[in-house]
């Protein structure tokens, strides 16, 4: 079923960046479950396939006071119920439980969703408005992306030759804050999402984060709002900067018609779950 | 009757541990000694002529070891109209359709072939829409249809045009007591082509042998009609050709027929006599193998002031895709019953089979009837408004009864069981009449709907089986069969069956779980809800004729006439003398007196069932009587609708079917629940997606969704009535299709009564549902 190529199981970041950067046919392996759907389906030919899961640092998650870390090899299930996260970032843990199947999740990892740089990616709008940084190693140094930046295309990152995404590091969240994951599938169980939508609110500094899946080339964060007045008009702003921010389009899974119906109805649900137990409102 | 001790009792499926630890074996799992893999090069085009194939390239690659292509295969294959080839010759006519077919060492190698292949095509103009395909500037999918070979009398295939087969119901005068009805209603209603998807793809090893024989291995529901279209297919004596049907998981009527053994035969031979190994990928079951067909329908409906129907014409045009395959007994059955289980004194049906360059269409759960009852509950439920009734009392008022008589002249009798019932049964469980509860959310509303289902196993006149029972040496019962329990659980209440009927405990009953056409006796086809009905039959003739043997051996032991012998408990023992007593295991082989004479032998018992009193349908009226029995029933469901979003959820969905007697409730709840969810799928969920040249666009679980645990209803009641069926098994009718059969009409007519919006397209979707409310609100 699969093209031939060489395995390697990478004991260490540099060996896998100088593998990667070696080799123009080579790839990374996380969880696969992207990769080799694409291979089976001949749309990537690898010679070389270098896996990243035998890599100690990269299974670390470790949230601190300070920020927190998910390391590139750890799969969603082990994130979604790591219990820091589920209290303090509900929405993150609801993401990741939205992506695949319970099976594939046991598999499939955070670095990895946010790799494959679907439009739909599920990871995506949570980790855009908690402000996550990629940490990223390459054949001859490191840097920091900053998520939002990662993004540049329908498949397509800003990663360059020899570049391997080590970790995500997310700001360890503010006292009190909330989060929110909605998604539109088109069946109850597993599916691909037709909208979705994430948002934070921090009731301290008073400003609300939402930012869009599906609905554009890329995931798309939204202009920060001031989450001051009803809920109501805050809501109406908040459809209104998605819709001056997306280009739904149709295809197989959904019609842009219904992409534009769907999307202003999944953010005011978003706002008014953020905001309704907001003091004062 | 005296009490039943293991028929209607909820005895656990026969397979459970085989399938759940994995020691069950299915057609994937098998090998052969110096077998060979074999894939096909397919149709990139819906329409295309094949202008070149080049195989030199894939020849040529170490491993490979055969090549086919259409050109070099005169043979013609076909179930009812004999119209298709093993390879594509001349012209394609789906996307998906087989080209070219490679054998090679590994599978890996195969496929590597494949992609070595060149073929050049010049596309064609596809026919896509089988109402377009009527016109009479349309494209001829098969200029010479007139020359093809077809069941003559049965199927009326229209040379020069598309039309595969025309069947006709007319009972009455429609046009007068139409013109004349005091209400009348048109409506039009669609249905897309949808697929089995069977956990198990469709697999075979074809080994041809020495002296024009031939090997087969497959997953298959016909055994026997695997060998019989093969022996017609390759002119060959049906004893060389040997089929073996091991574990299946899944048909849906997906693999009744014949499907990739002809070509596996062909490489075989061209192989040197290799058995060849075929696996369709998930995406070539989609795109390849056959599908459910798409309907439009047109109903019109007539009735007088009171209600009553006076008048119905329904206009179907089947989109058979490609091929006719089951697609042109599909368009017969579903018009014998395709004004639904009503009174109707005038009625007027065409069903066109319609080829066009799709996938073609094959048999599917239900069997059409899904399909056209999804016009017909549609049309009942507009009508009933247009008439200001409750559809419930509408429905109650028309419903088939005794002193009745159906479309196709057949008189309805108290044996038929009791549709009435059925509705009142299904409008009791969703407490009709009464409003639902008050929605979850604001923006969420409920609402409730009925549908009622009718079908009768739609087969051959003379359709037949037979069993034979073997005793062992223990007492013991061996039973064979060659229809196929592919997982509907029919083995488990053979065996109930077979206990029963011999006396012996459950345990020592067993029914051989691999089809063999070498030793397993005739069945016609699994399919059509028949098989526990006509098999059962057969299994309780083949039980007495064990015990009569029994008997008569028993008898001569002690000396008394046979009928003085009573069996009970696997023993046989002297009526009002149980100390004279013989348990079977000495008399399974014989019975041997204390010295040394022995009797009998063996205990082989044998049984047959043929289906009686069935008519051919008069090709002009359709006048006759096509059905042994008819199974009626009836869904409920309520539904609750996000407006904002168009999703549906199924809060309650009932399902009543008069089952006659239920031989195994759990395997009947279980049937049931099955049928619900792929019946959901169907509704909600399912279709084909085609680009505008015909090209398919969702072959995969990612775009083609189907129902997960997560869309099951949070309530599915099961209800089954128990009106018995005269000569059926202790009463029993067929069960297996019939709960799948109306859940789409009883969730559109639930949309109904939620949002007032009256659809009319499969399926309804959360895009399809909310477009609707937003036009809705659009127009005000």
């Amino acid at each position: 079923m699969l093209g031939a190529f060489d395995y390697v199981r990478a004991r260490s970041v540099e060996e896998a960046c100088r593998l990667l950067a070696e080799r123009d046919d080579a790839v990374i392996l996380a969880g696969g479950t992207d990769l080799l759907v694409e291979v089976r389906n001949g749309l990537r030919e690898p010679k070389l396939v270098i896996d990243v899961k035998a890599i100690d640092e990269l299974a670390r998650l470790d949230p601190s006071d300070e920020e927190w870390m998910i390391g590139a090899a750890v799969p969603l299930n082990r994130l979604a119920e790591h219990r820091a996260i589920r209290e303090s970032v509900p929405a993150l843990a609801d993401a990741a439980l939205s992506i695949g199947t319970y099976q594939l999740r046991n598999r499939a990892t955070l670095v990895g969703n946010l790799c494959n740089a679907s439009p739909a990616a599920d990871a995506a709008p949570v980790l855009l408005t908690l402000d996550a940084k990629l940490s990223v190693a390459g054949p001859k140094d490191f840097r920091t992306i900053p998520i939002a930046e990662f993004f540049t295309g329908v498949k397509r990152t800003c990663l360059t030759d020899g570049e391997v995404v080590t970790d995500i590091r997310i700001p360890a969240p503010p006292q009190g804050l909330k989060t929110v994951f909605f998604k539109q599938q088109r069946i109850r169980g597993h599916d691909l999402a037709v909208v979705n939508v994430a948002g934070s609110y921090d009731p301290t500094a008073k400003t609300l984060k939402v930012a869009v899946g599906s609905c554009a080339p890329t995931p798309v964060l939204l202009e920060p709002t001031e989450a001051t007045g009803s809920t109501a008009a805050i809501a109406e702003r908040v459809v209104e900067l998605a819709e001056g921010a997306t280009s739904p389009i149709s295809d197989v899974r959904a019609s842009a018609e219904y992409r534009r119906a769907v999307l202003p109805v999944l953010l005011r649900r978003l706002v008014d779950r953020l905001l309704s137990e907001r003091s004062g409102a | 009757m005296a009490e039943l001790r293991y028929v209607g009792k909820p005895v656990a499926r026969d397979d459970a541990i085989d399938k759940v630890t994995g020691a069950a074996r299915y057609t994937h799992d098998l090998a052969v000694p110096g077998m060979l893999h074999a894939v096909m090069v397919t149709s990139p085009h819906a329409s295309a002529r094949i202008v070149r194939i080049d195989t030199s390239d894939a020849e040529a690659l170490p491993g490979v070891r055969a090549v086919l292509t259409g050109d070099g295969l005169s043979y013609r294959v076909g179930l009812y109209m004999v119209d298709k080839r093993i390879l594509a010759r001349g012209v394609v006519r789906y996307h998906g359709e087989p080209v070219v077919g490679i054998a090679a060492d590994t599978i890996d190698i195969a496929r590597a072939a494949c992609r070595l292949v060149k073929v050049d095509y010049e596309p064609l103009e596809p026919v896509l829409d089988p109402r377009d395909a009527l016109k009479e500037e349309s494209p001829l999918v098969h200029p010479d249809l007139e020359t093809y070979e077809h069941a003559k009398g049965v199927f009326f295939p229209e040379p020069k045009t598309n039309i595969a087969h025309h069947q006709r119901v007319r009972k009455g005068d429609f046009d007068t007591a139409f013109a004349s009805a005091d209400v009348t209603l048109t409506a039009k209603f669609y249905n897309p082509p949808v697929q089995h998807v069977p956990m198990e793809t469709h697999a075979t090893i074809v080994q041809t042998l020495p002296g024009d024989r031939a090997e087969i291995w497959s997953s298959s529901q016909s055994p026997y009609t695997v060998r019989h279209l093969l022996s017609v297919c390759f002119g060959l004596p049906h004893a060389n050709i040997r089929v073996h049907v091991p574990y299946v998981g899944g048909g849906f009527g997906g693999k009744a027929g014949l499907h990739l053994e002809p070509l596996a035969y062909v490489l075989s031979k061209a192989s040197g006599g290799r058995p060849i190994k075929i696996v369709a990928t998930r995406e070539e079951e989609f795109n390849t193998l056959p599908s459910r067909q798409g309907l439009h329908s047109t109903v019109e409906i007539g009735t007088d002031k009171s209600g009553r129907i006076v008048a119905l014409k329904a206009t179907y045009v089947w989109d058979a895709g490609a091929y006719a395959d089951y697609g042109v007994n599909v368009g017969r059955a579903a018009a014998y019953s395709g004004g639904g289980p009503y009174v109707i004194p005038n009625c007027w049906i065409d069903s066109y089979v319609v080829y066009t360059n799709k996938i073609f269409g094959t048999a599917y759960r239900g069997f059409g009837h899904l399909e056209v009852l999804w016009g017909i509950e549609r049309a009942i439920d507009m009508m009933a408004r247009k008439l200001d009734m409750d559809p419930v009392e509408f429905r109650r008022l028309n419903l088939l009864r005794e002193g009745e008589t159906t479309i196709t002249g057949e008189a309805f009798t108290a044996g038929h069981g009791s549709p009435v019932e059925c509705l009142d049964a299904a409008a009791k469980a969703i407490e009709w009449g009464t409003p639902s509860e008050p929605a979850s959310k604001p923006y969420k509303v409920r609402g409730k709907g009925i549908a009622m289902l009718h079908k009768a196993p739609a087969m051959p006149t003379y359709t037949s089986c037979a069993v034979v029972i073997k005793l062992d040496e223990d007492g013991a019962a061996d039973v064979l069969v060659s229809g196929v329990d592919y997982g509907q659980g029919t083995y488990t209440v053979l065996k109930q069956i077979a206990a029963e009927e011999l006396r012996i405990p459950i345990e020592k009953a067993h029914v051989t779980w691999e089809c063999d056409t070498a030793f397993s006796p005739y069945d016609w086809q699994t399919v059509a809800s028949r098989f526990a009905y006509m098999g059962g039959n057969a299994i309780i003739e083949a039980a007495a004729d064990c015990l009569r043997q029994i008997r008569d051996v028993a008898g001569q032991a002690f000396d008394v006439p046979p009928d003085k012998i009573v069996c009970e408990d696997g023993v046989a023992f002297v009526d009002g003398d149980p100390d004279r007593r013989i348990p079977y295991a000495k008399l399974a082989l014989g019975y041997t007196f204390e010295n040394g004479n022995s009797i009998g032998g063996p205990i082989i018992g044998h049984g047959r069932f043929i289906a009686t009193g069935l008519t051919h349908l008069d090709p002009e009226t359709g006048q006759g009587l096509p059905a042994q029995y008819w199974t009626y029933g009836a869904h409920a469901v309520e539904v609750e609708v996000d407006t904002q979003t168009g999703e549906i959820e199924v809060l309650d969905i009932a399902t009543v079917v008069d089952a006659g007697k239920v031989l195994n409730p759990k395997l009947c709840d279980g049937q049931v629940v099955g049928g619900v969810v792929q019946g959901l799928g169907s509704a909600l969920w399912e279709e084909f997606r085609f680009d505008e040249s015909g090209r398919f666009l969702n072959p995969a679980f990612v775009d083609y969704k189907i129902p997960t645990a997560k869309d099951i209803p949070r309530n599915t009641q099961r209800i089954l009535l128990e009106n018995p069926q005269p000569g059926g098994p202790y009463g029993a009718r067929g069960v297996a299709e019939h709960p799948m059969i109306s859940v789409p009409g009883a969730i559109g007519n639930a949309l109904h009564d939620a949002l007032g919006i009256e659809f009319t397209t499969l399926p309804l979707n959360y895009e399809r549902i909310l477009l609707r409310i937003l036009e809705q609100g659009d127009r005000g």
